[in-house]
């Protein structure tokens, strides 16, 4: 008994002791900092192990990307393969595609779903919720089984095997995503901003368009980074509504080193490894510019 | 009376004027498609002959198709991938909301993932999973544990998709980021004065405050979920022994490699109202959960 | 009750609200693209479509055959869309459903079987005989992949046996004998079940000595190779008529038995879960003595600034009681039946398919050998062959054409994909886990494809 209390008592002087030094702002402080660090450090490593092979990949003389034991390092580095690997195929031309589709859809989402997304979230009207619900609908039938049907509908309009039916489209909101997103980030807004403006003989799209769209400012460039990795990706649309070799987008190409019953590894992973790069040099602007992030109080001290 | 009338009239018109663009794109774009879908899921067609009109006969083929329950069961415990990247999501956005040095360098990092095309990525973890030369197995062995044989396996092949599309999560992420941003600074100013710790501004302040954004990305990641095709398709086929026959997948080889696209398009809108009864559900349930400031 | 209604008229009115409204939302002009295919009919220029699955490097190459075809067929141009295995399967059935194959497609066992069915390929019997001899038809392989109910179909555009590749780096430092030498002795000591067994017994070993299997005699293959192996012990998926079942025969049986017990009697080969979804990836580690691979796909290795470390060749599956079979199969190029331009289409096909489109390539830099599989016997004895694989065992390889046997070696059944690659692998698999005995996965398969056959007829 007498044991088991002196153990208590010490384990109590312990957790004071900790109580003590956790009240000290710049200790505690210190310490959140040094778990996050090593919680990103540890994440990131797990995240790049896959990334780390990718490049090792791209760097191997075909033939030789399995030899066991893994070989993380390749002697000689094959720097050749990225050269080969984009000139094999015409990428640049498949380059140039893809920027174009990608620039003008981006442009499209961002206007229409904004449009659609705030008339949603900031306008009371009958029908509203039901509406809302058919926008949500449309993303929950599977792809595979309207391709054809879309197919037949951009034939007769006659814009098969040109970039209509992957640009068109999205300058009508009909990405559900997009309005989903923004509706939910316009709904975060007070409402007391909409009254206010209102008294000042602001219209609505005024509220929109002054007021709202550039408190959401987080929201679009979300946007325009999930719609651009979108087209840059997208291989399905571009596959049902092109034909023409040159008209092909950089992600349908990326697919051509994976045959039936074969892969070009090393070429593979340097033109993923190409097409990846403008994607992280967008993704390190758009954080920096559109979502700098908050400083929580309790952290900063 | 007469204002309010005048407030009600406005607010129709310029509510339907708002989501015009949505519904000339809806009626010209998806519309057609829809019901497309839907008239050849009333015929039997292998895509060059005559489609023939059978009525409800391809669902009423589904209730004694094994595979038919087999996929709806796999995709369902697929879902538990929902919560897992729903939690991690947030957990890593909190993370990267920090002000500390290089931060902007570890968001592109965690954001990679998304990026990369699902080509190589798909291989790429064909070779991760591999149960002896991939590096998971090969880092387990090295640390004195036989590690399971993944993708061959049918216990682990559908946990290894889950881990795969946990590896993804730096969408989510980026959507609580933009949402996290939002929260104004003066809450937590007020709660720090009234002597609020980190839990409690979390609880109370934090938690609330996304509650918009999580809704969004729950109901995103079940729509997704129900969808998932891509994986199964490059990586496993269905296999092994259907444990990964995912529903879009098995729709696919119907529609595509066995040429039963009414069939097919059957499955597609049973899927359809399964995924609108899961939405409608969360949807109703939100309102006790979501906080908005405005609407 | 069922009522019939023209397809076209049923897709047209399905499109047809939606189109309105598109031109009403958006004033684009609608071109009423009303022919089936090609461009504008101008008498002097036919375009010819032209598509099949391939990977990188067969984009030059058919463009490359366009036109060295154009230089002897002018005025008509051939556009070729290549597009990668999976893409390829999911793009084609759209166009055919969308009225708009192209001209002329490259059709795989089933996609040939489905397209047939659909009634979407031209028969060709009439143009081959209108060539008369200098097709030389009977210098063709597979006639039989072409063939429904005596009709021709389609001409080869590549051609593949499933072979074994083994690790003759492994074999020569064991100081034992290579399989391909084997295979041309005959008796108890060739090529067969047993030697198999008993090499992969020596060459099963655990390397670092820590209990667990490092390097494996055998790294299993798909289904092609289990359908030879099912052939070669006698058995059969269909009876003649394509009625019934029987795969679950005592002689298919056998074949299953022999495939479970390299896995769980002897262990020379690691259990399927080992060896999922590998792309090629354990063979190349150099830790496995052979496994399965193609003669057109594989030999890609060779290419130049491609390289193995370590050597290798093909063998056939084993021989088992009823001799050596081997998976091999055509991709037939086929003519769309909504093609206006069926002759010039044909022409196209003659040439695509012949030794001289082979050799004419070779002369300028194309090489078939690394992708296509020759579509004539003749091919093998052509330097556009030989010189590109000469490293390998070129005999050998065309003893795979010879013993693909029967011919068609995919069955004519209903679903044919679908039998081998989706209820044959996968009750295989169950087998070969241990999960039932050969005969239970047998039967088990029977019962499935009975219910497809039931369901189509």
């Amino acid at each position: 008994m007498a044991q088991q209390s002196l153990e208590q008592r010490r384990e109590q002087a312990i957790v004071t002791d900790f109580a003590g030094f956790w009240q000290s702002r710049h200790r505690q402080d210190q310490v959140l900092r040094a778990v996050v660090y090593l919680l990103l450090v540890v994440g990131a490593i797990g995240v790049m192990l896959p990334f780390f092979w990718m490049i090792s990949t791209s760097l191997k003389r075909p033939g030789t990307e399995f030899t066991f034991p893994i070989e993380w390092i390749p002697v000689p580095p094959r720097f050749g393969n990225y050269q080969t690997a984009w000139t094999i195929l015409p990428f640049n031309l498949w380059l140039f595609n893809t920027v174009r589709i990608t620039g003008l859809s981006i442009l499209g989402h961002i206007v229409s779903c904004a449009i659609v997304g705030f008339g949603f979230a900031r306008i009371r009207f009958p029908g509203r919720d039901a509406i809302f619900l058919l926008v949500l609908a449309t993303m929950m039938l599977p792809y595979p089984s309207v391709i054809v049907p879309l197919f037949i509908l951009f034939k007769e309009l006659g814009w098969i095997d040109t970039i209509l039916p992957l640009v068109v489209p999205t300058f009508f909101a009909t990405s559900a995503f997009y309005i989903f997103l923004l509706r939910q980030f316009f709904m975060t807004l007070p409402l007391e901003l909409d009254d206010a403006a209102r008294v000042d003989g602001c219209s609505t799209f005024g509220i929109f368009y002054r007021i709202c769209v550039p408190l959401i400012k987080p929201a679009l460039g979300i946007i325009l980074v999930f719609s651009f990795m979108h087209h840059w990706n997208d291989f399905l649309g571009p596959l049902i509504f092109l034909s023409d070799l040159d008209k092909y987008t950089l992600a349908l190409g990326l697919r051509f080193f994976q045959g039936q019953y074969r892969v070009e590894w090393t070429l593979l992973m340097a033109a993923s490894l190409i097409i990846l790069s403008p994607c992280i040099i967008l993704f390190f602007i758009a954080q920096k510019h559109y979502i700098q992030g908050i400083v929580i109080t309790g952290v900063k001290g | 009376m007469l204002g309010k009338s005048r407030l009600y009239w406005k607010n129709v018109f310029e509510g339907y004027a708002f989501i015009s663009l949505w519904i000339v794109g809806f009626v010209v774009f998806t519309a057609g498609a829809l019901f497309g879908s839907f008239s050849i899921s009333l015929t039997k067609w292998n895509i060059v002959g005559t489609p023939e009109f059978i009525g409800l006969g391809n669902y009423q083929k589904m209730f004694e198709d094994e595979f038919f329950w087999k996929s709806l069961q796999v995709t369902i415990l697929f879902l538990f991938n929902v919560p897992l990247n729903l939690a991690l999501g947030l957990f890593l956005a909190m993370l990267l909301n920090q002000k500390i040095r290089m931060i902007g360098f570890f968001r592109t990092l965690f954001y990679l993932p998304s990026v990369t095309a699902g080509v190589a990525v798909s291989l790429l973890w064909m070779w991760i999973f591999n149960p002896r030369f991939g590096v998971i197995n090969v880092l387990l062995k090295n640390i004195g544990i036989s590690g399971p044989a993944w993708l061959g396996s049918e216990t682990w092949a559908l946990p290894a998709l889950i881990i795969m599309s946990v590896w993804g999560v730096g969408g989510g992420m980026l959507i609580y980021l933009g949402a996290l941003q939002g929260i104004p600074t003066a809450f937590y100013e007020a709660a720090t004065l009234d002597g609020a710790n980190a839990l409690q501004k979390f609880r109370r302040i934090t938690v609330p405050m996304i509650t918009p954004v999580l809704l969004l990305n729950l109901i995103m990641g079940v729509i997704g979920s129900f969808q998932v095709f891509t994986q199964a398709f490059v990586m496993t086929k269905g296999g092994p022994n259907y444990a990964t026959l995912f529903y879009v997948l098995y729709l696919y080889q119907n529609a595509f490699q066995w040429f039963n696209m009414g069939y097919a398009s059957a499955l597609a809108w049973v899927l359809f109202l399964v995924i609108l009864a899961f939405t409608f559900l969360i949807l109703r349930t939100s309102s006790s959960w979501v906080y908005y400031e405005g609407g | 009750m069922s009522t019939q209604m023209s397809r076209r008229s049923m897709l047209k009115w399905m499109a047809a609200g939606s189109a309105t409204a598109a031109l009403a939302a958006c004033a684009v002009p609608a071109a009423t693209d009303s022919g089936g295919s090609g461009e504008m009919a101008d008498m002097e220029d036919i375009t010819i479509g032209w598509a099949r699955h391939g990977s990188e490097s067969d984009v030059p190459t058919e463009t490359g055959l366009a036109e060295l075809f154009k230089a002897t067929h002018p005025g008509v141009s051939v556009e070729p869309l290549v597009l990668p295995w999976d893409d390829y399967n999911t793009k084609i059935p759209v166009m055919v459903a969308g009225g708009t194959a192209p001209d002329t497609f490259g059709c795989h066992p089933a996609l040939m079987a489905e397209t047939h069915t659909a009634g979407g390929s031209t028969p060709l019997t009439d143009f081959i005989d209108a060539y008369g001899a200098d097709l030389n038809y009977d210098d063709v392989v597979y006639h039989g992949d072409a063939l429904f109910d005596g009709v021709v179909f389609g001409l080869p555009q590549k051609s593949c046996t499933h072979q074994l590749r083994y690790n003759k780096t492994l074999l020569q430092e064991a100081g034992m004998p290579l399989p391909g030498d084997l295979y041309w002795e005959q008796g108890a000591d060739g090529w067969n079940w047993n030697t198999f067994i008993e090499m992969g017994k020596e060459l099963t070993k655990d390397l670092d000595g820590d209990g667990e299997t490092d390097q494996y005699f055998y790294g299993g293959s798909g289904g092609t190779n289990q359908l030879a192996t099912i052939r070669s012990a006698g058995g059969e998926v269909f009876d003649e008529a394509i009625s019934t079942c029987i795969i679950n025969s005592a002689e298919a049986v056998e074949g299953i038995k022999f495939m479970a017990d390299l896995v769980l009697e002897h262990k020379i080969q690691p259990p399927p879960e080992m060896q999922a979804s590998e792309l090629g990836i354990n063979f190349n580690t150099g830790k496995i003595v052979m496994a399965g691979g193609t003669t057109c796909d594989s030999v890609r290795d060779l290419r130049e600034g491609y390289e193995l470390p370590f050597e290798w060749d093909f063998v056939l599956v084993p021989a088992g009681n009823a001799g050596f079979r081997c998976w091999g199969d055509t991709d037939q190029i086929v003519i769309s039946s909504s093609s206006e331009y069926a002759q010039e289409a044909f022409d196209w096909t003659v040439y695509r398919s012949s030794l001289q489109a082979w050799e004419e390539g070779y002369d300028s830099g194309i090489k078939l050998a690394f992708s296509d599989g020759p579509t004539r016997y003749s091919i093998f004895e052509s330097k556009a062959y030989t010189e590109p694989l000469g490293a390998l065992d070129i005999p050998m390889i065309r003893e795979g054409y010879i013993n693909t046997i029967p011919n068609p070696f995919v069955p004519r059944s209903p679903q044919p994909y679908r039998v081998l690659f989706t209820v044959m692998t996968t009750e295989v698999d169950n087998a070969l886990r241990g999960v039932k005995t050969a005969q239970e996965a047998a039967d088990d398969m029977c019962a499935q494809i009975e219910e497809i056959l039931a369901e189509n007829a």
